[in-house]
């Protein structure tokens, strides 16, 4: 790693003041658990001059708590807190399991979940210093036409690399709240809309500026008659990045569907809410002939890569599993 | 720019030590370079072999994507750590026993993993002894052995919390 | 000679716990990467950011200007003598090959320095597939003619089994050509031919401990080699010839490995103690993950052809089969020893065996545990597997009708000595999950068997003993101990000489001191090493007995060493103790010589082992995914000197297997950059993918090895992929030709094999 300055505030007032890009342009940058950032600083495709740490400012913490509208997690909370907290477990399985299935207890025991949204994608050319790719400033993305096994299959973006954060899918599955603070105040920002396509002006994967900072998550109550699931696929058993994830969160109210909200992580640059697979699914009975059509509509806009047309298959599949897996009787 | 120093205060196995670290070494560097503390294995150095494990307050994680800075005020445990000062810590005697290592390279990752779990749980499932290692990778093949050394070591372990308390 | 009367195994045979135990347990073990020198360097290499390129400069000023660099060498300043440069200078002729090394006083700053600088190259095409190689006026792996050695290995360096000499083409490096009998009569002769291509990937080794090496320049005019070697006399000739040093000037001291599997043979030994006397301090270079990955020696892609031809009373009537390898950027693939394999482990009356290495802008290949085995099972059980279905046979029954056994004939020549495996694929038919095979089909799952097989290594070797003043024997030796083996040898030599194995000492000495052996590596260690300790030890054996029957005023032969001493057969009140000789022929008045015992081993027939493997598998119709249930691993290991360790051997072959069946490649894109350079992205099984493996030692005594032994280290690691994807066939009714079998792989099978229906 290059050398940097490292600073502990413990206001959060001090910590805002500080991030953000200097005039010459080099970067301050909070962290956090530091998995991700640490990677990418070692690969030398980030060098920021001063990490912010995160972990002593007061007003940040890793609190989960249930309360009478629903669900506050701070954003210091680490995957393996929200794995193993028996309200999520109980309430927010979606989020449990994708908490649970991602990297490995050590990395769970280190990620926390607002360093888990941010993190930047595992794509290989932008992983690799050597290679100039559009994501890390370049003009065009090699992957597109490369090697392109583990990309994306809908083409919205310049970029075709994929969104790597199983709890991203989750928290979006389950209509969270990204509550934000930056100089000039709180914000908060639906799941759904804090995650953004990158643009030529904007090469990142969310809307939260450079100076501004996640406190934390906050999910609604869960329906009465709701269930959600997370699936992953991956090329390997366990520690690996999905091919495709499905988050899938559905009510079902006397026997219909009353509300749904379904979310694919793997296949684009950010996490893909499948708005017309929810729409449909409002109103229906359950049975495996409508999951089957949800599946063949999640993709019905897919455009595959030469070499990730199997992604296409892997997504139709899990969101057909996923959604009989949310409405699977209990037991 | 000239490599900024920090002071750093770390309890390390028990001890405390004072040191004056750039921001940018790690955990695992300075436990190997400034306190000499080789057992814990420098091998991806990207968070993706286990074989930096060690503890933080208890608590397994990667060395290598620790900053030394970061763990001032903090308590670390290395495999050096583990074994009481007049024999072996029941993970290390499971090994032993089981067969659980063959080229020893990712062993110290291994034990520290499995130290881990039985610190918080001495009644481990088969689940939860493979989930704990799940983040240690061995090529030598010895996994089956690990999984079979993490519940020999959680009978081991209680047997002797037994006889203490008998005593 | 006479031969030694069947007596009762004592130590051989047992299982034994580890000898090296509490060091590796407790973090206390030094590896090579842990020591530190006064005055010590940091080596950090610069590598090449293109496959293929001409280097027009490289300015090392702003690097040489970062406080703590020592030096940044480039390849003229090596004091090289002898030899290719370790670095590349007008050319790059593979991503990631080293261009210069940076040395500073810290990893740090080294890594700082790498940075600063500055190459001026320009990209050339690559040679980056067996396609791209083989095209018509295609791209050359080096726009200089310089490399004569290659252009020689073109002209002569063809397999013995060639037609005749020939000019290859561009590219091509070696070639084989196997022929017996009529090859068009033995496909008109069949009721069914079956034909079948199957690909495999680059593969990397995989070692937990990156290479790495430390050398220093002593003070005494010597050079202190610490290594992770599998070789150190390897490794001292290399490092001498390189530097124009007498082999003695170079003291290799052997560093516990932290694996090796065929990867460490040596590979930048050299280098580094060019660096270490160019700046004339002591400089340590253990590789980042991503260099390894990068500039290792991993084991070369490939793509067999088999064509099988058999009858319908069940009997082979003909192979033919074309491989070939893409090697890295010099001949380096094994390519030989597949192409025997390929027509060995089955009696085939009429066979064709062609095959061609081509070589490619990738790092040179390497061996990887049991080379060019995986993909020559893969090949021919597969094809075996296909010819059995199309003919109506049990694949097992088919095996056995056809296997090779004593004294039929190699592709390349010789027979086969006494091998076991048949009796290794009875012991497989007669395990329940075979039996059951039917019933664990109803339940969605498939069974699949594959065979394989090794020659066995040979190498001489020797061994040195002394009874030291304890009483205890000491063996000093010149191999390496990868996973334990040393252990093997406590055994042997205790059984020998009648002692308990505590009271064994096994030394390893530096490439100075220690009794010469030949490298740890293709299964040869306790075969050959283990003969020459037994030698060693029956040899102090004869010198003690000698000494005692002076004493006790015996015969020799009416002796015995039991407990710790030496007594009369049967009467054990006259004796004398071990200790007491030892201390007798260490006074000065005893007037009897110490003991020091001398084995040697210059084996010349191998024992080839074979393993056959048996795995019951299911695989996710949606996903692709393939999960092994359970898996049986049966081999022929002659005798098992210490049974827990041979299992151990097998659980690292069958999870390697396991890599090489489903998870394992390495991806390089058109431009010849390593796409999977790190342990995220070049998946090596974990836990979870590696099941429960049941055992099965077959026990066929070899002729030459301690007490029957035979190698045992390669066969586990053949059958893996060949298992597997028969297995997969079984589940699924698909053929699946290429590994690793990922997911995306199989759920592509799966589609076209629907389309197809």
């Amino acid at each position: 790693m290059r050398p940097f300055a490292y600073e502990r505030p413990e206001s959060i007032t001090v910590a805002l003041s500080r991030l953000g890009d200097d005039v010459d342009g080099a970067a301050v940058r909070p962290l956090a658990g530091g998995t991700d950032l640490l990677t990418l600083m070692k690969a030398d495709i980030v060098a920021p001059h001063t990490l912010i740490d995160l972990k002593r400012v007061v007003e940040l913490d890793d609190r989960i708590e249930m309360t009478a509208e629903g669900m506050t997690i701070g954003a210091l909370a680490t995957l393996a807190q929200i794995e193993s907290h028996p309200d999520i477990v109980g309430s927010y399985a979606a989020l449990a399991g994708a908490a649970s299935q991602a990297a490995t207890p050590q990395l769970r025991n280190m990620a926390t979940i607002g360093g888990n949204v941010l993190q930047r994608p595992r794509c290989w050319y932008f992983r690799d210093p050597q290679i100039s790719c559009w994501l890390k400033g370049g003009d065009s993305c090699p992957a597109r036409d490369g090697e392109n096994a583990h990309h994306a299959i809908f083409q919205d973006s310049p970029c075709v690399a994929v969104h790597p954060s199983d709890s991203a899918a989750a928290l979006i599955a389950l209509d969270a709240t990204v509550r934000i603070r930056g100089a000039s105040g709180e914000r908060a920002v639906s799941a759904g809309q804090f995650f953004a396509l990158p643009t030529d002006e904007h090469r990142l994967e969310s809307v939260l500026g450079p100076d501004e900072l996640i406190l934390g998550f906050t999910l609604p109550a869960p329906a009465a008659g709701s269930r959600s699931v997370y699936l992953k696929a991956m090329d390997r058993k366990t520690w690996a990045f999905a091919l495709v994830g499905v988050a899938a969160s559905v009510t079902v109210t006397g026997g219909t569907i009353t509300d749904a909200r379904v979310v694919l992580g793997g296949v684009e640059p950010i996490p893909r809410r499948l708005i017309a697979v929810e729409e449909l699914l409002h109103g229906s009975v359950p049975s495996d002939d409508l999951f089957r059509r949800m599946g063949e509509l999640a993709v019905v806009d897919a455009q595959p890569l030469s070499q990730n047309g199997y992604k296409v298959d892997l997504a139709r599949a899990l969101v057909t599993r996923a959604l009989a897996d949310a409405t699977a009787p209990a037991g | 720019m000239a490599p900024q120093r920090m002071p750093v205060t770390v309890t390390v196995n028990g001890s405390d030590h004072h040191l004056l670290v750039e921001p940018r070494h790690t955990l695992l560097d300075t436990l190997r370079e400034d306190l000499r503390l080789t057992g814990t294995k420098k091998v991806c150095d990207m968070g993706n072999c286990g074989a930096c494990t060690v503890h933080v307050d208890g608590l397994a994680v990667y060395s290598c994507l620790t900053l030394a800075v970061e763990t001032d005020g903090h308590e670390v445990r290395t495999i050096e750590g583990v074994a009481p000062p007049d024999g072996l810590d029941p993970v290390q005697e499971a090994f032993i026993r089981m067969d659980a290592f063959q080229c020893g390279f990712c062993t110290p990752g291994q034990i520290m993993s499995l130290r881990a779990l039985l610190d918080g749980n001495d009644d481990p499932t088969d689940d939860d002894i493979q989930t704990a290692v799940s983040g240690n990778l061995c090529r030598c093949g010895a996994y089956r052995n690990i999984l079979r050394a993490g519940r020999l070591a959680a009978d081991l372990q209680r047997a002797r919390r037994e006889s203490e308390v008998a005593r | 000679m006479v031969a030694t009367e069947p007596r009762e195994l004592r130590s051989v045979g047992q299982r034994l716990k580890r000898i090296d135990s509490p060091k590796k347990l407790t973090g206390q073990e030094r590896f090579t990467g842990d020591l530190r020198l006064p005055g010590m360097l940091y080596a950090r290499l610069v590598g090449s950011p293109y496959a293929h390129a001409r280097i027009n400069g490289i300015d090392t000023s702003a690097a040489l200007a970062v406080p703590g660099v020592a030096a940044v060498l480039l390849a003229a300043d090596l004091p090289i003598r002898e030899g290719e440069n370790p670095l590349a200078s007008d050319e790059a002729i593979y991503n990631g090959q080293p261009l210069a090394i940076v040395l500073a006083e810290s990893e740090a700053i080294a890594e700082d320095a790498v940075l600063l600088v500055d190459i001026d190259a320009e990209p050339l095409d690559p040679v980056t597939s067996i396609e791209e190689a083989l095209r018509e006026g295609g791209p050359q792996t080096r726009f200089s003619a310089a490399h004569v050695d290659e252009a020689e290995a073109r002209l002569h360096n063809s397999d013995a089994g060639a037609a005749e000499e020939k000019v290859l083409p561009a590219n091509v490096t070696n070639t084989v050509d196997y022929r017996r009998g009529d090859i068009a009569k033995g496909f008109a002769d069949a009721d069914q031919v079956v034909e079948l291509t199957i690909t495999s990937e680059q593969v990397h080794q995989g070692y937990i401990e990156p290479q790495v090496t430390l050398v220093a320049p002593s003070p005494l005019g010597k050079l202190d080699v610490y290594t992770s070697t599998q070789g150190m006399f390897v490794v001292q000739n290399k490092v001498a010839q390189t530097l124009g040093l007498q082999a003695s000037e170079v003291e290799v001291h052997q560093m516990p490995v932290g694996g090796g599997f065929g990867g460490k043979f040596g590979l930048n030994e050299a280098m580094v103690a060019l660096a270490a006397v160019a700046v004339n301090r002591p400089v340590l270079l253990q590789l980042t993950r991503m260099e390894d990955f990068l500039s290792a020696n991993p084991a070369p892609a490939c793509e067999i052809r088999v064509k099988l031809g058999g009858t319908s009373d069940g009997f082979i009537t003909a192979l033919q089969a074309d491989l070939t390898f893409l090697a890295g950027i010099a001949p380096s693939s094994p390519l030989g020893i597949a192409a025997i394999l390929v027509g060995g482990y089955y009696r085939f009356p009429n066979m064709e065996i062609t095959g061609q290495e081509i070589i490619s802008n990738r790092p040179k290949s390497g061996a990887y545990r049991a080379p060019g085995a995986q993909q020559a099972s893969l090949a021919i059980e597969a094809a075996i597997d296909e010819l059995a279905r199309a003919l109506g046979k049990d694949p097992m029954d088919f095996r056995l009708q056809n296997c090779a056994v004593e004294g039929d004939e190699r592709p390349n020549g010789g027979a086969w000595p006494r091998i076991g495996l048949k009796e290794t694929l009875e012991a497989i038919r007669e395990h329940p999950i075979w039996q059951e095979r039917e019933a664990i089909r109803q339940r969605g799952h498939g069974v699949g068997i594959g065979v394989g097989g090794w020659p066995g290594g040979l190498e001489p070797a020797t061994a040195v003993c002394r009874l030291d003043a304890d009483g205890k024997l000491t063996m000093m030796l010149g191999s390496v101990d990868l996973n334990g083996s040393n252990t093997g040898m406590a055994q042997i030599a205790a059984e020998a000489l009648g002692i308990e194995t505590d009271d064994v000492n096994i030394n390893v000495g530096t490439s100075s001191s220690a009794p010469w052996s030949g490298s740890t590596g293709g299964s040869k260690i306790t075969y050959t090493v283990g003969a020459a300790v037994q030698r060693a030890a029956e040899d102090a054996r004869k010198q003690i007995l000698e000494i005692a029957a002076q004493r006790l005023e015996a015969s020799a032969d009416d002796l015995e060493i039991a407990d710790g001493n030496v007594q009369v057969k049967g009467v054990p009140s006259s004796s004398i103790s071990l200790k007491q000789i030892a201390e007798l022929s260490m006074s000065g008045d005893g007037g009897v010589d110490p003991v020091l015992g001398r084995g040697a081993s210059a084996i010349t027939q191998a024992a080839p082992g074979f393993a056959v493997h048996m795995a019951e598998v299911s695989v996710d119709e949606l996903t692709g995914e393939t999960t092994i249930h359970r898996y049986v691993a049966a081999q022929d290991v002659g005798l098992a000197i210490n049974p827990a360790l041979v299992e151990d051997q097998i659980h690292g072959g069958v999870g390697q297997g396991i890599g090489w069946a489903l998870y394992e490649g390495m991806a390089y894109d058109d431009a010849g950059q390593l796409m999977t350079a790190s342990l995220m992205d070049y998946a090596i099984p974990k836990a979870e993918m590696i099941p429960n493996i049941e055992i099965i030692l077959v026990q066929v005594p070899s002729e030459h090895g301690p007490y029957g032994a035979k190698g045992i280290g390669e066969p586990p690691a053949v059958p893996g992929a060949a298992v597997i994807t028969n297995a997969i066939r079984d589940a699924t009714g698909v053929r699946v030709t290429h590994i690793p079998v990922r997911p995306e792989i199989m759920a592509r099978a799966l589609d076209s094999a629907a389309a197809a229906d």
